[in-house]
């Protein structure tokens, strides 16, 4: 165990976790030249094509260090988005190190501050590592002051490197080795190891990423599950070299993977200790604090016959998204669904994604919302999040919003343009900190639903991409707010309906008329598409009837030309929903979510 | 459901052979046909292999069984064959009749384009058979024409078509094309009011379609322009007017004819008859099959030398396919069809099958029922996919 060395890398977004992983997987042998790709961590379509981690990452590097003695340093690759904290958290419970790393040329963000107190949190050995020190803009003095005055660390202890050229990796390797210590732990007690991860395989069923504390587990054992009790017998014990990789036997202090044909998907629980069914522990692991779903969307099935696909897809999902929930919901014009609360819109985006691509699935989506609080008339307090189980506005004495408390952190120039934002955003400013010569932190208490849709979209724009900010909960506070009803050709289609600020009912209302308009394929008749609060039309928008659809040439050979044509259409009305006479494409309920941003 | 047990067609009457001639002087920017530069020997070349192929599709038997072997009309399509020497032409003809059982007095149409054929030329095409001009006018406003990268002007495409009735053809065909980029309801009418001042047989216009992988699509991808269809329909419905009083008939959705000068090879893929396609790329119906030919020319023309049929894609038909193919086709015709005789041809019970696949159609005014025929309502003619598309 002495010579184990459990440890993250944590960042701000696009500081370099990922690129610093490929260098240490290179150093270390883990890869050859022939197999390796950039950023080889992220091994989802979703990342690559983001350029984004969304998942950690678990590798063990062997390797021997200056002293001459062999190591096992299992390194675990963190997301840097805000809406993936969670994966970061669970991560740092299995070490005892971190790597934070800031970017040379942008300093420390937001997200610096934010995953720097989380490892704090978990007492682990912290050390700074300076990236990107090849860039013309580098200040590496300008980040040592910051990580002497934001962070109270000893600017001496940090590593310059450039984890794109693969300069001072080996030093980051030689820290880690003397600054992190070795897991403590007992190999002799009864095991007791914590699931901070899992996933679905169909041939294997449930492969459950634990890390031991103490005792051992091998291949044989009968092993329990502290929160059900349920039993299963392990298959094989494994340690993670980019893809799984076999061993005898895993100990206390390691992290790993074990395989025990476990079928039943909800047996599983991220957080939930593992034990031994003859020789259990007393107690369990602490494990994770829940975290809560922020925003809210119904998911349907585009054609009712997936529902239970849809369902199964979700619980498999659940395995790998530990932050993801949901429960069974209903819809006048959509059918069965669930309605799945995220952690913020890009979670939305990814789990939908995932389902897509996994699962084979294609779903309807309705507009996101965060949780209101209702006191109605008669006294009784209500939280929803659902426009569809709005009451009536007769019955509703007070309405409350979320509000959270924003830092937000910036170059002094962009100051005018940032403050902008938050008041239009409907932001209460709280405080301004100097940070430094040229640093500003701005505190506003801001909606939290002003937040959410593309307000860090925004930030960055108006800041050139130098503001960055992070969030915590505050409070409800009162507000006024509206539901806006879409109707189309007359027809209410409550999977359209929104929770909106009663400021912005007009705007949004007109917005999704539009980009209805724009998304629903002109029809036979003329289709009016409406937005409403209560009985009151506010916006109206019109497609215009089809007029034309035909192949004008239609001779020998273009039959058969015409009629892959014409299969080709009927295939794609398949992602269509027939809402009363109105056939409208999945596309159109998904414009209605996007923000301005994505026009 | 609906069907008995549907049959094929017991006669099926003469055949029409289609001849695909694929040189060109260019490439027009919306072609997506299948084409290849102009050259005086590969066209040599070519005819040799294409008179080889109707060898071996009549000695196969296979392609004229429905049609006792027996053709009345021959088509000459592009390409444009009007730039093959009249000699080459009539080589091609006389292998049609030498090969399949011609019947007397066969509709022989040849596509030609503005600027390819001399006026001797002309006389030696009626000579060797041919009584039908298709003439490929398009428009008849210049800058419309470069837009196209057609290689002729109006002005050559007038005086083409004065060359094909000095030279004696009294069947001429001229083809327009509406809805292209930067043409306007305009220029449209205009052109159809030229034309029609011609006083041509035959016209059709054929509303664009963009066909992916032409210089067209990516044109227009380039300038971030999508057609604008209303004004497509628009100018459709000029169309109609125009030519119905100057007193044409409109008797397909893109065709309009003068009386007794409809096209009677064109009419065979609308009224459910059987045709033998010929050369690269063309394709052909026996009544049991469709068959495509390899497109490639070194392909084609390779297989033919080995003896083998050049064909790229073989699809037997069930009679229910068939069947629906004949609807399609049946509906573009503005007399629409005869449900009873479909029926009966097929063993199908036609008028329920209809009802039960586009009753709602009905109901919203694209297609019209009255006894046993059926057909487009004017309004379904421009959305006829939507009524057609039932039935594939
Ligand atoms: N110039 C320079 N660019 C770097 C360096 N390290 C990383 N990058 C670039 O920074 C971008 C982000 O790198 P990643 O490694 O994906 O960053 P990350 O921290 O893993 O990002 P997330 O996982 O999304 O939080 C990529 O374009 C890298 O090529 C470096 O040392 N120098
Ligand atoms: S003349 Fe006809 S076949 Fe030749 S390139 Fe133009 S459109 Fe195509
Ligand atoms: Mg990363």
């Amino acid at each position: 165990m002495k010579h184990i060395r459990n440890f993250g890398i944590i960042a701000h977004i696009d500081h370099g976790k990922s690129t610093l992983a490929d260098r240490l997987l290179q150093l270390t042998g883990v890869v050859g030249s022939h197999e390796f790709r950039d950023q080889m961590l992220d091994t989802m379509d979703i990342e690559r094509e983001r350029g984004i981690t969304i998942k950690s990452q678990t590798v063990a590097l062997p390797y021997r260090a200056r002293d001459g003695k062999q190591y096992t340093l299992n390194l675990i690759d963190t997301p840097g988005h805000a809406d993936f904290s969670y994966e970061v958290s669970r991560a740092l419970v299995s070490c005892e190190g971190a790597l934070l790393v800031i970017d040379a040329g942008q300093g420390i963000q937001a997200q610096t501050v934010a995953n720097f107190y989380m490892a704090l949190e978990q007492d682990l050995e912290v050390i700074p590592v300076i990236n990107k020190i090849d860039l013309p803009s580098a200040d590496v003095d300008r980040v040592k002051a910051q990580i002497e005055k934001d962070l109270g660390l000893d600017p001496d202890t940090a590593v310059n490197i450039s984890a794109k050229e693969g300069i001072g990796i080996e030093e980051v390797l030689e820290a880690v080795v003397h600054h992190v210590p070795p897991p403590k732990g007992d190999p002799d007690e009864p095991l007791k190891a914590l699931i901070f991860d899992s996933h679905w395989d169909p041939y294997r069923g449930t492969i459950v990423n634990l890390r031991v504390f103490d005792g051992t587990l091998k291949p044989g054992n009968i092993i329990r599950f502290w929160s059900n009790r349920t039993t299963y017998r392990v298959e094989e014990t494994g340690i993670f070299l980019i893809d799984r990789r076999p061993c005898p036997v895993l100990s206390a202090g390691e992290v790993g993977y074990v395989i025990a044909g476990i079928k039943t998907v909800s047996d599983t629980r991220i957080g939930d200790t593992v034990t031994l069914d003859d020789r259990p522990c007393l107690q369990p692991l602490k494990g994770f604090q829940l975290v809560k779903p922020v925003v809210f969307s119904s998911f349907y099935p585009i054609s009712s016959d997936d529902y239970e696909d849809l369902a199964n897809a979700l619980e498999k999902l659940k395995l790998n998204d530990a932050s993801l929930t949901y429960e069974k919901d209903h819809s006048t014009a959509l059918g069965h669904g669930f309605r799945c609360g995220f952690l913020g819109l890009l979670h939305l985006e990814v789990v939908q994604e995932r389902l897509e691509r996994e699962f084979d699935l294609s779903m309807i989506l309705t507009a996101p919302s965060v949780q209101y609080s209702l006191r109605l008339k008669d006294g009784t307090e209500i939280i929803i999040d659902n426009p569809a189980k709005y009451p009536d506005p007769v019955f509703i004495d007070e309405s409350r919003e979320p509000f959270i408390r924003a830092s937000i952190i910036l170059p002094e120039q962009y100051f005018g343009s940032v403050m902008t934002l938050c008041i239009d955003r409907r932001g209460v400013q709280k405080d301004i900190n100097y940070l430094d010569s040229t640093r500003v932190e701005l505190v506003f208490d801001l909606p939290l639903s002003e937040v959410l849709f593309d307000f860090y979209d925004k930030l960055k724009s108006v800041s050139r991409g130098y503001a960055s900010f992070d969030y915590d909960f505050l409070e409800y506070r009162t507000t006024d707010l509206a539901k806006v009803d879409i109707l189309v050709a007359g027809e209410k289609v409550d999977a359209l309906s929104m929770l909106v600020h009663a400021d912005r009912a007009y705007q949004r209302a007109r917005r999704a008329c539009e980009r209805l308009k724009k998304e629903i394929p002109r029809q036979l008749f003329k289709v009016p598409i409406q937005g409403a609060i209560g009985g009151k039309i506010i916006s109206r928008e019109t497609v215009s009837a089809l007029r034309k659809d035909v192949t004008a040439k239609c001779y020998g050979g273009d039959i058969t030309r015409k009629k892959k044509l014409l299969e080709k259409q009927k295939e794609g009305k398949k992602r269509m929903k027939q809402v009363g006479g109105v056939v409208i494409p999945q596309s159109a309920f998904l414009a209605v979510l996007k923000s301005d941003e994505d026009e | 459901m609906f069907l008995d047990s549907p049959i094929f067609p017991s006669d099926d009457g003469p055949a029409g052979i289609y001849i695909h001639l694929p040189f060109c002087r260019g490439r027009c920017t919306y072609c997506g046909f299948v084409t290849t530069p102009h050259d005086p020997l590969r066209e040599e070349h070519y005819v040799r292999s294409v008179v080889n192929e109707m060898e071996m599709r009549s000695r196969s038997g296979d392609d004229l069984r429905a049609s006792a072997g027996a053709a009345d009309t021959v088509y000459l399509g592009g390409g444009t064959p009007s730039l093959l020497r009249p000699d080459l032409i009539s080589r091609i003809i006389d292998g049609c009749t030498t090969n399949f059982r011609v019947l007397p007095q066969p509709e022989i149409t040849i596509e030609i384009n503005p600027g390819t054929a001399s006026p001797a030329a002309m006389r030696d095409l009626l000579r060797s058979g041919i009584n039908r001009a298709s003439l490929g006018i398009q428009s008849l406003h210049d800058r419309e024409l470069q837009r196209m990268g057609r290689p002729h002007t109006s002005g050559e495409a007038l005086a083409a078509f004065q060359d094909l009735r000095d030279a004696g053809f009294d069947n001429i065909s001229v083809d327009l094309i509406a809805g292209f980029p930067d043409q306007t309801r305009d220029t449209v009418r205009a052109t159809v009011e030229q034309t029609l001042a011609l006083e041509p047989d035959h016209l059709s216009v054929y509303l664009l379609e963009v066909k992916e992988g032409t210089k067209l699509a990516s044109q227009l991808r380039d300038r971030g322009l999508t057609l604008d269809d209303d004004t497509a329909a628009d100018m459709y419905e000029d169309i109609c007017t125009l030519t119905s009083s100057a007193g044409f008939v409109h008797y397909e959705i893109s065709n309009f004819a003068r009386s007794g000068k409809r096209s009677a090879h064109n009419l065979k893929y609308w009224t459910d008859k059987v045709y033998i396609g010929v050369g690269a790329g063309a394709h052909g119906m026996t009544g049991r099959l469709r068959y495509a030919n390899l497109s490639e020319l070194d392909l084609y023309e390779k297989a033919v030398r080995n003896g083998i049929l050049p064909v790229s894609n073989v699809t037997p038909m069930t009679p229910l396919e068939r069947f629906k193919d004949a609807l399609i086709m049946g509906l573009r015709l503005v007399e629409g069809i005869d449900m009873q005789a479909y029926g009966k041809r097929y063993g199908i019970d036609c008028p329920r099958f209809v009802h039960e696949t586009v009753r709602d159609l009905e109901e919203a005014g694209l297609i019209h029922r009255s006894g046993s025929n059926l057909r487009l309502a004017p309004r379904g003619r421009l959305l006829s996919n939507l009524v057609f598309s039932r039935w594939v």
